[in-house]
């Protein structure tokens, strides 16, 4: 009898306080988690050996964006980003080895270069060339 | 004989079942463990562009440099000056056996220039495979 209710109070875990810890651990691991999810366009940049393959002139397109945010493409001045990708779209069909050049004034806006070559990649445009005008 | 009636109804209406409550916060808390990756870089205030067309990023064999709206480069969380730029990729190269992916994550304000000098650097280090961090045009607004 007297061993009986020994074992009964001894014998268990206290367990109300359980889903308190839990829900504490939770919110911590909850705080210092950072989910990773950077989405971006990818590129690959010309390694030395390679950079130096000439291009015949028209095999190429290329695409101006000076300091103002003005894109000319083969030097006709063009507002829209649909117009561009439309004329770009109609060379690619008549020549399956066009190279996209987009030269970018050194002053211009980073967004301007990135929306152009955002649209080229979404016509699917492959070849394409970063280059930088720099004011001598 | 009414009263112990009332009592005994509000008695059982009133529990919330509450012995799987543990349980819902044991799963909980094994997802958040597992997803937590501590060491995350903070990085600097910067505005990133928007893109669509876009690709996810895997963490794997990645190296963040991030360019605010002056044209300042900064790697884990440490500014440093543009000339350094290929001496920083050359021991990340090396470290990940040539494996290196670089995110470059620039204001969106940036001048291109400072973007091409990033460029410059990693060509000199060849860490040729770059990735632009934008984030996803939502409703297509630009």
């Amino acid at each position: 009898m007297l061993r009986k209710s020994r074992l009964k109070s001894g014998g268990g875990i206290p367990d109300s306080s359980m889903s308190d810890i839990a829900f504490l651990l939770l919110v911590f691991f909850m705080v210092t988690t950072g989910f990773f999810n950077d989405k971006g366009l990818s590129i690959m940049l010309p390694g030395e050996a390679q950079g130096s393959a000439k291009i015949p002139k028209k095999n190429l397109c290329k695409i101006f964006i000076n300091s103002a945010g003005e894109t000319y493409v083969d030097d006709q001045s063009m507002e829209d980003m649909s117009t561009i990708s439309n004329y770009i779209q109609a060379r690619m069909k008549e020549n399956d080895k066009l190279v996209v050049i987009i030269k970018t004034d050194e002053n211009a806006r980073y967004e301007w270069m990135l929306n152009i070559f955002d649209e080229m990649k979404k016509i699917g445009m492959k070849k394409i060339s970063l280059q930088v005008n720099k004011k001598r | 004989m009414s009263v112990i009636k009332r009592k005994e109804r509000n008695a059982t209406a009133n529990s919330i079942p509450s012995s799987s409550m543990s349980d819902i916060a044991f799963l909980l808390l094994v997802f958040f463990m597992v997803t937590t990756v501590f060491k995350v870089d903070n990085g600097i205030d910067i505005k990133l562009p928007s893109a669509e067309k876009v690709e996810k990023l895997s963490r794997k064999n990645l190296s963040v440099i991030w360019i605010n709206e002056q044209g300042k480069v900064a790697i884990e969380d440490k500014f440093v000056p543009m000339e350094f730029v290929s001496n920083i990729m050359d021991q990340k190269m090396f470290e990940t056996n040539g494996e290196l992916i670089v995110e470059v994550k620039a204001d969106k304000s940036t001048k291109y220039g400072a973007i091409d000098n990033v460029f410059e650097e990693l060509k000199a280090s060849q860490a040729l495979k770059v990735v632009l961090g934008a984030k996803v045009d939502i409703g297509g607004v630009r």
